[in-house]
């Protein structure tokens, strides 16, 4: 392809080692016209400066490694064509996570939030392996197909108001994870995860800003899950009321 | 001091095979302890990039006769066929398991799963979940894996040494690339589930984290890596990019155009047959490669191509079975395969090779076990047939896992002031490597190098004087490496130190695959010689070991096991 | 507090869900009636005499619409300027927002309930 002039990109670099506080970095690139903002840092690191770090891996927007904030907004470094920008491009890390180094941020408190919600099939009594697999019409998979597209890229935790103001917050992504389950048809664990979803930054927390949905680069609508599950943690929380269950407060 | 953290079990490497191994241990043995050590974050394994499906038997019109028949023709005869019987009857059982974890299969109307054609499998036997079908297994798989407390996992670890004592492995060193310091783990038993090698080329389907670490890490120590000279070129990549265009697009009917408007695959001599579009993947890669040095691709902006229409499949149908497929072509390069053809080169796929292991997963060196892509069961032999190799990471996950178990069991754990010791000596190299200033080559520049050496000599077609500039191109790029300048002194996330360990691994591995290819002086599989057109059986139906041995290779025979198929010529 | 509150959200979020579907319906039905059709005189002045209007909201199902209609959208328009707050200012200030908006939404909902009643 066509080579596409040059462009600045003007990185934010951090160090633990060396910075006390984050720095910015401008790198004059010559871009070509079928490049991703990626292939820019690509070059960056291979021909100009291989001490700057993030994350990448797939190149094909499936492995969620390489989110960051692109002139504010945050994206998939690599499903974010560099010619839709002008001659600067700013690159920062993403927003609402701790810094490790350059572009590369804290993912622990992502991952707690993922495993807090029960992100896998509960039920009374497993199937064995010997029945076979479990039917499901494929309307029963639509019901709950959307949500289970999520690559955990967290680019809506970094759109989200909530996620910045609020310590506690599950979040877009584990919220939908969890909801994505409770719709499941072979799952029977729906009480547990509304139990959770209604604790202290659970599902009610959600300001319906609806960011989520909108930087969400799988169109898994985390926001559409979110008020999903907050309906359905009313209805359980109804449930509770007339048939109480044990131990729940 | 050097920290010294203890398990039963030791999993390098977090993608299908290493999950399911860790599963499959914990689930055996209610008190194991299982490291599950990756470089990267599980999710984001190279497992997610794969895209048509898994394949096990499940139709009434089908059986693990067929299944097996099918695998070990796709082999060209070189899969152990005592193994391939085991996969193909152990192949349903784990994709049911899938299915009862949550993993998000396709349904057929009634409820039950849904099935698609795949090359060279005789009937619809690829089950799939859209065509995201490493996406949803990997996650199924990370999201179970979460119930388990004795599931310890490390991420951003990169494992850099094998710690070996008496002639046993004893655990791992592993580099926390967070705050740079190596930590011993020790382990009774270790298993490898690193993945293949694909960025050993320049144009691959592969994510930039596959860079045969772990085939390396065996290698090293002394363990043989076998049949790497089979490299398979899938035929459907983006021009560019090397972004896969999955073979589903042709088992839901896809079709390929070269310039002529030609369906060329009709040609009997590309050995295709009937199947066309489904023959084996090794088969319909020289064909296209074939066409566009005879001329017959389009020219474009990165070399020629030629063309997969879809247009006359619809596009309700591309939407519910290939949506990825469209999001991909049309975001990478500009085409909607809705309605227009898509433009398609042969492209570096997967390593058939891997470190040798026997039916259980064990290598050569007692503890140490392999599963998955880095590992060679001899499953897929000269050629893997699309499809099979989701599955074999279940399959040969779980079995390593439960015989590593058994073996932990019986042995003692490995000595903790050797682990630091050994640990510390790599600390220390690796300290010296930060900010090396000394050399003048550049990291990124000796990669491409590589790269460049491997697609001349091991393309899609080989001849033995390209492979022999192959070897000794390698062991020059391998001595410059040494004198590599690295520049980021930071212990922090510095991925300049990662990407160069990586690059000595990957150095490794190809010259073990050209090394390989040099001594098969015939065409078998996705290895075509030029000069070797035919499969000779008589002196090469053997696979091929590379040991290192003395600080050199050599290259080794190992017997095939056959069994119910003899071989015959090799025609669909 | 914060405890009372978190126990009560399901609550909360019914009422502002309800709220949200009457602003979402009934409101602009009502606009419609009262301030369209009504005026281009689409609906007959008697249907909106004084004394049938009021007979009409002071029987039981007319009472229990207009308390619907007065309470919901309350509790609708203070939770939302509750998470509003959040967004602009932060979790912190919920400590004594949280109570504000809330406690606002019951007085006014119990004036709403006096008036109803009072009909």
């Amino acid at each position: 392809m066509g080579s596409n002039g040059k462009k600045t990109i003007v990185v934010t670099r951090f160090d633990p080692d060396r910075d006390e506080v984050p720095r910015t970095q401008s790198y004059e690139v010559p871009v070509q016209s079928d490049w991703q903002v990626l292939d820019a840092l690509n070059f960056i690191k291979d021909e100009i400066d291989p001490s700057l770090s993030y994350r990448w891996s797939c190149r094909m927007a499936v492995c969620g490694s390489c989110g960051m904030m692109v002139n504010g907004e945050a994206k998939l470094s690599c499903k974010d064509p560099l010619s839709k920008y002008g001659d600067t491009v700013e690159v920062t890390p993403l927003a609402n996570f701790p810094v490790i180094r350059d572009l590369v941020v804290e993912t622990e408190g992502f991952l707690e939030r993922v495993q807090r919600v029960k992100p896998w099939i509960i039920r009374a009594k497993e199937k064995a392996v010997e029945e076979g697999p479990v039917r499901q019409s494929p309307r029963e998979l639509a019901d709950f197909s959307q949500f289970s597209m999520c690559i955990n890229c967290m680019l809506c935790y970094s759109a989200c108001p909530v996620v910045g103001n609020e310590p506690h917050f599950l979040g877009p992504a584990a919220i939908a994870l969890g909801h994505r389950y409770n719709l499941d048809s072979r799952d029977e664990g729906a009480d547990e995860r509304y139990q959770i979803f209604r604790e202290e930054g659970g599902v009610y927390a959600c300001t319906y800003a609806n960011e989520c949905s909108e930087v969400c680069p799988k169109n898994v609508d985390p926001a559409a899950a979110v008020n999903q599950a907050k309906v359905g943690a009313v209805l359980d929380w109804a449930k509770g009321l007339i048939l109480p269950r044990g131990g729940e407060g | 001091m050097t920290e010294v953290l203890r398990h039963d079990i030791v999993i390098v490497g977090g993608g299908a095979a290493g999950l399911r191994a860790a599963i499959a241990a914990v689930e055996a043995d209610p008190d194991v302890s299982v490291a599950l050590v990756s470089k990267v974050y599980p999710m984001r394994s190279h497992t997610v990039s794969a895209e048509g499906g898994a394949a096990a038997v499940d139709r009434d019109d089908d059986s693990f006769e067929l299944h097996g028949y099918d695998t070990v023709k796709g082999s060209d005869f070189l899969g152990d066929q005592d193994v391939i019987q085991y996969f193909v009857q152990e192949a349903p059982k784990e994709l049911t398991r899938l299915e009862h974890w949550g993993c998000p299969w396709s349904r057929n109307e009634d409820g039950s799963i849904a099935t698609r054609a795949f090359g060279g499998m005789t009937t619809k036997r690829t089950w799939f979940a859209a065509d995201k079908v490493g996406f949803h297994m990997l996650h199924t798989l990370f999201q179970h894996s979460m119930r388990f407390d004795r599931i310890v996992r490390y991420d951003e670890q990169f494992v850099t040494k094998l710690i070996v004592d008496g002639g046993a492995v004893r655990g791992v060193s592993a580099l926390d690339i967070r705050e740079g310091v190596s930590r011993a783990i020790l382990g009774r038993a270790v298993i490898l589930a690193t993945g293949g090698a694909g960025i050993c080329f320049p144009f691959t389907t592969n994510g930039n984290i596959k860079t045969g670490d772990g085939m390396a890490l065996a290698y090293r120590a002394g363990v043989p890596l076998k049949d790497m000279e089979f490299v398979q070129y899938h035929p459907t990549g983006l021009p560019g990019t090397g972004i896969l265009v999955t073979e589903a697009t042709r088992g839901e009917g896809g079709r390929l155009f070269n310039r002529k408007g030609e369906r060329f695959l009709e040609n009997a001599a590309y050995g295709v047959g009937s199947k066309l579009e489904l023959g084996p993947r090794d088969m319909i890669s020289r064909a296209v490669d074939q066409e566009i040095r005879a001329g017959n691709g389009f020219e474009g902006p990165h070399g020629q191509y030629l063309h997969l229409d879809l247009t006359h499949l619809g596009r309700k149908l591309l939407e519910t079975r290939l949506p990825f497929v469209l999001e991909l072509c049309r975001t990478y390069v500009g085409v909607d395969p809705v309605t227009q053809p898509i433009p398609i080169r042969p492209v570096v796929h997967y390593m058939m090779g891997g470190i040798d292991t026997d039916i259980d997963g064990a290598t050569e060196m007692p503890g140490l076990y392999a599963a998955g892509e880095c590992g060679n069961h001899s499953l897929n032999g000269a050629n893997r047939l699309g499809s099979n190799s989701l599955t074999e990471c279940l399959v040969f996950g779980a079995r390593a896992a439960i015989h590593a178990l058994c073996f932990a069991k019986g042995v003692e754990a490995g000595s903790e002031s050797v682990a630091r010791q050994q640990t510390e000596e790599e600390a220390a190299r690796i300290a010296s490597l930060r900010g090396q200033r000394k050399g003048g080559e550049s990291l990124a520049r000796t990669r491409s190098q590589m790269q460049e050496v491997m697609e001349e000599g091991l393309g899609v077609y080989r001849n033995q004087d390209g492979m022999r500039v192959a070897v000794e191109k390698l062991a020059q790029i391998k001595e410059r490496a040494a004198d590599i300048r690295l520049e980021d002194t930071s212990t922090v996330f510095n991925t300049e130190l990662t990407a160069y360990l990586e690059l000595v691994n990957m150095l490794d591995v190809a010259e073990v695959a050209a090394l390989s290819g040099l001594a098969r002086r015939e065409s078998r599989g996705a290895h075509a010689c030029s000069d070797f057109p035919e499969r000779n059986d008589r002196e090469y139906l053997h696979h091929s070991l590379v040991r290192f041995d003395d600080r050199r290779p050599r290259v080794e025979k190992k017997a095939v096991t056959l069994g119910r198929w003899e071989p015959e010529a090799r025609k669909y | 507090m914060k405890g009372l509150i978190l126990r009560l959200e399901p609550v909360i979020w019914f009422f502002f869900g309800s709220g949200f579907l009457i602003g979402c319906l009934l409101f602009p039905a009502t606009i419609f009636a009262l301030g369209i059709a009504a005026p281009l005189g689409w609906v007959p002045a008697e249907a909106l005499a004084y004394d049938r209007v009021a007979g009409l909201a002071a029987s039981l199902p007319g009472r229990v619409v207009l308390l619907a209609m007065l309470v919901f959208p309350l509790w609708n328009g203070l939770n939302h300027l509750r998470h509003f707050a959040i967004d602009l200012g932060g979790v912190k200030r919920d400590l004594w927002i949280a109570p504000l908006c809330y406690g606002a939404a019951l007085v006014l909902s119990l004036g709403a309930l006096f008036a109803v009643v009072r009909l």
